[in-house]
Formats: C-alpha cells, structure tokens, sequence
C-alpha cells in the first residue's frame, strides 16, 4: 500500500504537462469559488456592519405603551423585563444603548433634507464618542443641549457648517408637529450613500422635542459580541421577554411575514412615528416590547447574497465536471501508456487494488495540490483586491468598509470546497482506474510486442 | 515431486468469428532446481505457456499444477498471492519501474505484501543481490540511465528477491547482443546453482540451449522433443 503510493507520488512528476495542467484547472475553479465566497462573505460582514451604525445596534428592543386616551406610543416605559432579559444574555452582549429616535426635516436657508436623529444619552454612553468616526468639528460641546451631529453628506447638501444653526421639524409621539432649534458641532464620515445615515444629540433634547421626559427612551440597542449569532440571541432575549411582559410577534427574515409588517417595522427603526388607535379588546398595560435584529432588516440583502453564491457554487459545479472530463481523459491515456507497466506489477505480485491506489492517490494528489494552491492564489488576489481604496462616494460604498472591499474566508466553506473536488476527482479517476486494474497481466504485458 | 507439471494443456485466443490455437496440447513436467531451456521458433507457443506456468494466463484445457497447486482451482487474490510467493519473472523489454531507482526496483516486490523475509534480512538480502549482479554501484540509479545488459541483471536480482521457488524467463536475452547475452544467462545460472532456484527460460538461441538441464522443444504448439542434454 505504502509502496503503491511512493510510485503514485513520483508517476505525477513523470507527465509533467500534463499534471501541471489539470492541477491548474483544479486550482482555478477552487480560486474562483473561494474568491466569490471571500467576496459574498466579507460584504455581508461589511453591510451588517455599515447597517448596524445606521440603525445603532445588532438587536433592538423597542416598545410601545397604550395611551390613556387608546392610542399607540412608541416608548419604553417600565424596562424591568427588558433589563431581566438583557441579563440572561449578557455574556453574549458588547454594549447596550438607551436611545429615542425620530425621523424629521432639516431646515437651513432655503434648503431641507429629511434626516433621521438618535438621542443618545452622552454622559451614560462614553464608548460613543471613541465609536463615532468624525470628519470634521469636534465632540467638545456635545453636552450643550441642541447639539448636533450630522453624516457630511446631509451637510454637504445643506452647505451648513460646523458652528451654524439649523431648524428641525418633527412630529411628537403623539403626533403634533413641533420645531427645534439646532447648533452642527460635527460631522461624520459617511458610511453610506443612501444618506441613511443617522443624526445624533442629546437624548434629553430630542425628547423634549418629541413630547417625551428626558429619562425616557424608545428603544435598546444591543451590540453583540460576535454578529454572528445575532438570531439565536435574539430568540433567546425575545422568549424571556415574552415571559415576563407583552410582547409583538417576532417578524424575522425567514418567516412569512408580509411585506407590510416588514416596512412597518422599519419605519419604526427610523423613528417615523404614526399614530394608531388601539382597539379596546386588543389594548394592553404597561409597555409591549418587540425584538428586531440586523438580520431581519437586511433579508432582502441576505437573499442577493445568497443568490451570488449559489450561482458561484453551480458555476464551480459546471468547472469541476467539466475537470472530471478532463481527468477522466487523462487517465484513460495514463492507463494506455503504462499497461506494459501495469502488467509487470501485477505479474510481481501487486494485487488489483494496488493498481486502483497509485491511480486515486495521484489524481487524490493532484487535486489536493491544486486546491491549496488555488486557495494560496485567492489570498494573494484577494489581499490585493482589499488594498484598494474605491473611495466613499461610489454605489459600492454600502459594500465596503471606508472604501476597501473586505473578504472574509471561511475556513469550513474551504474545507467543504475541496471535499468536493476531492470526491469528485476519485469518482472521475474511479472508471480508468478498474480498467486499469482489470487489465489482464498477460495481454498488458504482450502490449508492446 | 514436479514443481511444475502440465497435463493435456491448450490454448487458444479468440480472433474476430474464429479461434488461433496457440497451445494444442501440452504435458510435461519440471523437476525442482533444475535449470530449464524452452525453446522453439517464433509463434511455436513459448510465451503462452510461460504465461500459464507463470499464473498471468489460464489454459483454456488441461491443468497446470505449480508446487502441487492447481491453478484453476485459485480466485484472482490467491492466484496473484501465489505469484508473488512462488514465481519471479524476467522479461525480454527488462521492464523495471521507470520511477523507481535500482535498489527500490529490485526491493519493490518484497514491498507489496508478505513474504516472510524479515526487515533486517530483508536489507542484507538486496545487497547480496545487488553484489551478485555487480550493480553495487548502481543502486541510485533510474533504469533509463542503465545499459540493456544491466537492466536484465536488475531485473534478475529483482526476480529473486522474494525467494521464489521458480524464476521464468521469457526470452531474457533477445534484446541483448550475444555476448551480453550469454553472460546473462552464466549469471542465471550461477543463480541456479547457488540457490537452488529452478529457472526456466525460453529461447530460439541453440548456443543458450545447450546450457540448459532440460531441454523442451516445441513446434506449432506441441512439445516435439523433451531430452536432458548430457553434461556439459
Ligand atoms: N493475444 C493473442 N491473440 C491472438 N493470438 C495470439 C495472441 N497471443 C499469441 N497469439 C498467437 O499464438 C501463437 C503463439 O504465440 P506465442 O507468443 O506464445 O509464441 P512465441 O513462441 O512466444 O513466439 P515469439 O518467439 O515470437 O515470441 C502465435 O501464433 C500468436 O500469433
Ligand atoms: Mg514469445
């Protein structure tokens, strides 16, 4: 067995050209999936990343409140089942923000520009001001209630500098239309071009603004310690809500919640606060919680991602059988040129499994070799790709993170990957290899008579 | 007791609609060590029947009984097992392992499965060999950097190295000049006698026929005359 596959291991070395070839051919299709893979992966992993600042957090406990007169408000009003069921999860937890959040109108000179506006609570939150990513101005007047800080884009379109004053416009809970005064202290760096970016002041000053008491808030931002397992956190966070207080049915991405309840959902996020009626049987006490998490907001995202690498994965697919051909053919006239060969061994002795070992461990060889060095290829390129900046400003920009790509390698999708070819190698050297093995030693050894 | 006896032995390959007998009949029996001739003209049947003796081919009649053992009586596994055991093989074209180098071709048949030489007799036992054949410095060579006459000594220190109890030959010298080729079969030989090895060889060469213990002639398929020579 040892001996068959020191000569399996030297016979790759004997056809040189031929070797190098169908290992190239492995190493491509491997490159091209691992590459697409890379790519599919590190945008998911940049898009939650540029979506969870837009949207401040990884999961979001929100809340609403039934109003003395029956009317829905969007506001937390006693947080102990919430702050118990954050408990439960805690060592899954980064930080946890305290937030109300409205969406309005910017007015300054005769310019407006609809922009959404968190209040953060600056003196409870201090890793705010080492996460916030500032390009211009600074955070030293950041306690001075009507402070403001602005994504540049919604600046730039405004032509407001830092030190000037603007108007806000927005509705409170309750619906009136109420006017606040603002002074720009700073300006962020934008992440994305869908000027979605978030607005940021003082907690206690946008409450006031929206009709609420400065320790109020309207949602819980958790930001985990790993994105990646936002789902089984949330559903964790949400059954011990559900044990304690009312809670909204969970609308996820994978479930068949309808498209309305998806947008609802989102407005909410973004603070476009709309008064509804509560229905006397179907009014509550006390504040009814839902749990969203980036996920549920970015399935539309998840499903193009999705969609990308499946289509990679039946192009890999295509790649490799059309490899298998290639192998196939190959060990067919590998079996042609040796059978004098082959019949010599099997006249010394060597048993017909022998003769199927040295044909699967070369080409089982081949393609090991082939997929390492695909795999070695697609981290030169891809480290090459993420050290070019395609600035901001671009359509890209959702996708990247501070203008470069990032590709995020999945060591098991590897792994996976070259099970595949692998597998698929054998099966297609499987054919040549029986025949080759079946050969009878006297006519193999009279083929070169 | 015969170490190798045939008994109404035929064979004949198919050839489109019709069949070519080869081997129209055989019988003859092999005594143990003796140093064996089979000779005859092209396309008299020596091949076949070395291949048969040598388990590689099955007789379409008859019986071919290697060591006591009848052949027809094996599945592919032990046919090939007795093989290993029981029969080494020098061939005309040499055909050694190209990827293998002269000490690994000649070692590659204790390799490739038991044969109850021990690892450490094993080592002793190749370099005797090697020595025997003067490769002794040859050993890291690859067979395409060799002469023709010394691929055969390869290939005969090779056919031994598993102590087989017959070695055959199948033409061993008809790719060599007459000088080499005689000295290949005065090496055969003297394995012979020092061993104890029972060699058969064919050949068309009367000069390596006169060699031999034991001469077989055939002519279209059957044995025409089957004579010890006197000493020589
Ligand atoms: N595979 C085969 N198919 C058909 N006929 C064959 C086959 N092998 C051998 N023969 C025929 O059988 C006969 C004997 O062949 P064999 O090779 O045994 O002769 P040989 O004595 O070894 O000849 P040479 O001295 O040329 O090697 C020949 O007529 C040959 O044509
Ligand atoms: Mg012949």
């Amino acid at each position: 067995m040892l001996q068959m596959i020191r000569i399996a291991l030297r016979n790759i070395s004997r056809q040189k050209k031929r070797s190098i070839l169908l290992g190239s051919a492995i190493a491509f299709g491997f490159l091209v999936i691992t590459l697409v893979n890379g790519f599919t992966g590190g945008l998911l992993k940049t898009t939650k990343e540029n979506l969870s600042h837009l949207f401040g957090g990884h999961i979001y406990i929100s809340g609403s409140i039934v109003s003395p007169l029956g009317s829905e408000l969007p506001m937390i009003q006693d947080s102990f089942a919430a702050e118990e069921a954050i408990k439960a999860i805690s060592d899954r937890v980064a930080s946890v923000q305290y937030r109300s959040k409205t969406t309005g109108t910017l007015y300054f000179g005769n310019k407006e520009q609809t922009q959404k506006l968190e209040g953060v609570d600056f003196a409870a939150e201090q890793s705010f001001r080492t996460n916030i990513d500032i390009s211009k101005g600074s955070l030293a007047d950041i306690d001075k209630p009507g402070s403001l800080i602005l994504p540049e884009a919604t600046a730039k379109k405004l032509g407001v500098e830092i030190g000037e004053t603007l108007l806000y416009r927005a509705s409170t809970v309750t619906g009136q239309q109420n006017i606040g005064e603002f002074t720009l202290i700073a300006t962020t760096t934008s992440s994305s071009v869908m000027v979605m970016d978030t607005g940021y002041t003082s907690k206690a000053y946008l409450n006031t603004l929206i009709g609420l008491d400065e320790g109020d808030y309207q949602s819980i931002n958790i930001f985990l310690k790993d994105v990646a397992e936002v789902q089984t956190v949330a559903d964790r966070l949400y059954s011990n809500l559900a044990s304690n207080a009312p809670v909204s049915p969970r609308i996820s991405a994978d479930s068949t919640s309808s498209p309305r309840n998806m947008s609802a959902m989102r407005s909410s996020l973004m603070g476009m606060n709309q008064i509804v009626q509560v229905a006397k049987e179907e009014q509550w006490k006390g504040t009814k919680f839902s749990v969203t998490t980036i996920e549920d907001l970015m399935s539309p995202i998840l499903s193009l991602l999705s969609i990308i690498q499946a289509v990679a994965f039946l192009v890999f697919i295509i790649l490799l059988v059309i490899i298998m051909v290639g192998i196939m053919n190959s060990y067919r006239m590998v079996m042609i040129e040796r059978t004098e060969e082959i019949g010599t061994m099997r006249a010394l002795g060597v048993q017909k499994s022998g003769i199927r070992t040295i044909f699967f461990t070369e080409a089982l060889s081949e393609a090991v070799l082939g997929t390492a060095s695909g795999f070695v290829l697609a981290l030169l390129i891809g480290g090459i790709l993420s050290l070019i900046n395609f600035g901001s400003g671009s359509f890209l920009s959702l996708f990247l993170a501070r203008g470069h790509f990032v590709l995020q390698f999945s060591i098991p999708e590897a792994l996976k990957n070259m099970l595949i070819i692998c597998v698929m190698s054998i099966m297609a050297v499987y054919l040549p290899a029986r025949s080759a093995a079946n050969l009878e030693p006297a006519q193999a050894l009279r083929a070169t008579y | 007791m015969a170490i190798i006896r045939l008994e109404k032995v035929k064979k004949t390959y198919p050839l489109g609609k019709t069949v070519v007998p080869a081997v129209k009949g055989v019988d003859f029996e092999i005594q143990k060590s003796d140093f064996i001739s089979l000779a005859g003209p092209s396309g008299s049947g020596k091949t076949t029947i070395l291949n048969m003796i040598g388990c590689i081919d099955t007789p379409t009649e008859g019986v071919v009984e290697i060591d006591g053992v009848k052949t027809s009586d094996l599945n592919d596994k032990e046919i090939t097992r007795l093989r290993h055991r029981t029969i080494g093989f020098i061939f005309q074209s040499f055909n050694l392992i190209p990827v293998l180098n002269v000490y690994e071709n000649i070692e590659f048949p204790l390799l490739i499965g038991d044969t109850g030489i021990s690892q450490k007799e094993q080592k002793k036992w190749i370099q005797f060999l090697i020595e025997e054949v003067g490769l002794g410095q040859w050993q890291k060579h690859r067979p395409n950097e060799l002469s023709g006459g010394q691929r055969q000594r390869v290939a005969i220190a090779r056919a031994l190295v598993t102590k087989p109890k017959i070695v055959l030959a199948d033409e061993p010298t008809a790719n060599l000049d007459s000088a080499t080729g005689e000295t290949i079969i005065n090496l055969m030989k003297k394995m012979n006698k020092e061993l104890g090895t029972t060699f058969l060889f064919s050949t068309h060469d009367q000069k390596i026929v006169d060699l031999a213990d034991h001469v077989i002639r055939l002519k279209d398929g059957l044995v025409s005359e089957n004579y010890r020579p006197k000493a020589v």
